[in-house]
């Protein structure tokens, strides 16, 4: 006799993937979730163990374990403890470029009145200061925020003024094409150790092509050697967005990072903000995009098997979802959602909004994430009416399609893209493209770790103590 | 367009609607009861060029997964609420897990 844990499964190719609460995982026979709950199994059975070593069966009505599994529970969802830890200031709206997938409408260089006012810039950070995250980041994003350093500036003295007694661990990154990485703006980084995220899309003629410029590439690739120069190797990193181009490079868009000196690469899809909203067909996007991941992913493995490490970012976030009792930083994968939860905007306009892609929306006019006014209280925006509505849907363990779902564990609920793809923040997972994406990739990752374990199992185990150590 | 009638002595309200939901991309859903008896019509919409065969064996497999999954959920739901509390109720005595 046996009693069942929580768990969840699916047929997965020739097998049945078995998850648990805590996002243990486990391939079986199939038809094996049918015997464990019809009573089937007997001792004699190696599969009984694996159910009971596992966490998804117990000789008792309530496991002795039950502590460990609470304490992995909270540990999963340890994230929740420090509340809102990733500040986004949103400098300016000024751009000096123009991507063509640009998702925060970005102005003209020389458009007037995109740049926040300094008196909403230290409200905002006296804003941040009133989370109760003990570790706090500063994000400064636009736009372009190297084009206003004085805010920059502005806003980091304020925020070490307030530090003097708040104590908090402070991180500063300054999201930058590296286009106008002048004098000014380095020595501002190198004075309070800002970390640099810039953006690569490949090769030369990819990457010019997706900024509209002729010459972008070797600026951008100036401007990230002069930032290392600076502050060092280890301060800068790359972003990449998969443009409809780009999908026909997977293998060149990561040889043109390792030519430049970067050791890993995070695999970003199109998302369906600002200009970006002009691609015309975002299932077949969808499909293309799941297998150039695949296939760049594949290129990844067999670089690492030469010997030469190399980090795809998205995959290792999920392998640490997958393999490790660990929460990750990642907003977009988190359940509770990351909005107002993880991450919150102050933008250019002196609002706060609930997310980064939550401001973008209000640039085509739709203000539903906009939490209220910087001047507004701490407690009316974070605890308010709004992001309480919010949390009537941001848990994929109570939403259709997502509460049943075995890759619940792996993923993470995001009313803002719900609503701004299927018209409601609930969504409706049938028909949402990002379970399509979320749903293809954690599969492709557990059949690799079914199908080739011993190939990619160090491989993967490198990435994650790689972040760890 | 495909016609079944379920059984709901065999398959629960819930289990029903957790199968449809899944149909719901492809197919308008329509349910009529009559007794115990639940009469899905799945009505092709536009974009769907599937088989009515491949539907019903899907439908068919989802129905019997998710009443396999009911019957976790309801036996383990006491426990799933006693687990939750222990791991969020404040309870000091816990071992924390450090990275």
């Amino acid at each position: 006799m046996y009693y069942l844990l929580p768990f969840r499964f699916e047929r997965f190719e020739d097998q049945e993937l078995l998850v648990n609460e805590v996002g243990d995982y486990l391939f079986c026979p199939q038809g094996t979730a049918s015997r464990i709950v019809n009573r089937e199994l007997t001792e004699e059975e190696d599969l009984y163990h694996d159910l009971l070593a596992n966490f998804f069966i117990s000789p008792t009505p309530i496991p002795s374990t039950i502590d460990v599994l609470a304490a992995r529970l909270r540990t999963k969802k340890a994230f929740l403890d420090s509340f809102t830890a990733l500040h986004i200031f949103v400098l300016t709206l000024r751009c000096n470029q123009n991507c063509v997938y640009c998702q925060a409408t970005s102005q003209q260089e020389c458009a007037q009145g995109k740049d926040m006012q300094l008196s909403d810039l230290l409200k905002a950070v006296e804003l941040m200061f009133r989370s109760p995250s003990e570790h706090l980041t500063m994000e400064f994003q636009g736009g372009e925020p190297s084009l206003v350093p004085h805010l920059i500036r502005a806003a980091i003295e304020k925020a070490e003024e307030i530090n003097q007694s708040a104590h908090k661990t402070l991180t500063y990154v300054l999201c930058t094409n590296s286009v106008n990485l002048t004098d000014d703006v380095l020595s501002i980084c190198k004075q309070y150790n800002i970390l640099i995220s810039t953006s690569l899309d490949g090769p030369r003629a990819l990457h010019n092509s997706n900024r509209g410029k002729i010459d972008n590439y070797e600026k951008v690739v100036a401007g990230i050697a002069r930032a290392r120069q600076t502050l060092g190797e280890d301060k800068v990193s790359a972003l990449m967005t998969t443009s409809v181009p780009a999908l026909n490079y997977p293998k060149e868009i990561v040889d043109a990072y390792r030519e430049n000196g970067f050791r890993s690469i995070f695999i970003r899809a199109l998302n369906p903000y600002g200009l970006a909203t002009e691609n015309n067909d975002w299932q077949a996007y969808t499909t293309c995009f799941i297998e150039f991941y695949k296939q760049m992913l594949d290129y990844i493995i067999e670089i690492n098997k030469s010997g030469e490490l190399f980090l795809e970012e998205f995959t290792r976030l999920i392998l640490q979802k997958i393999l490790t009792p660990f929460p990750i930083g990642f907003v977009d994968l988190q359940s509770p959602a990351g909005i107002v939860n993880s991450v919150v905007v102050y933008n250019y306009d002196g609002y706060v909004y609930a997310s980064d892609e939550s401001r973008m929306l209000a640039e085509a006019g739709d203000y539903t994430f906009r939490l209220g006014s910087i001047s507004d209280t701490y407690e009316s925006l974070f605890y308010g009416e709004k992001a309480q509505r919010f949390a009537d849907c941001w848990a994929t363990e109570t939403i259709a399609g997502c509460s049943d779902c075995p890759l619940q564990s792996y993923c993470g609920a995001d009313p803002v893209r719900n609503y701004s793809t299927q018209g409601s923040m609930y969504g409706h997972r049938p028909t949402s493209l990002l379970c399509q994406k979320y749903k293809a990739i954690v599969e492709h990752i557990l059949s690799l770790l079914k199908n080739r374990g011993e190939e990619v199992m160090p491989i993967f185990t490198n990435w994650i103590k790689g972040r760890n150590a | 367009m495909l016609t079944l009638t379920i059984d709901r002595t065999i398959f629960t309200d819930e289990v029903i609607s957790k199968a449809v939901y899944w149909e719901t991309n492809q197919y308008f859903v329509t349910h009529q009861l009559n007794g115990n008896a639940e009469t899905l019509c799945f009505e092709p919409k536009p974009q769907c060029n599937e088989d009515e065969r491949a539907l019903k064996e899907r439908f068919l497999t989802r129905l019997n997964d998710f009443k396999v999954q009911q019957i976790v959920d309801n036996e383990t739901k006491d426990l799933r609420t006693i687990l939750y509390i222990k791991a969020f109720a404040n309870n000091d005595n816990f071992e924390e897990i450090s990275e």
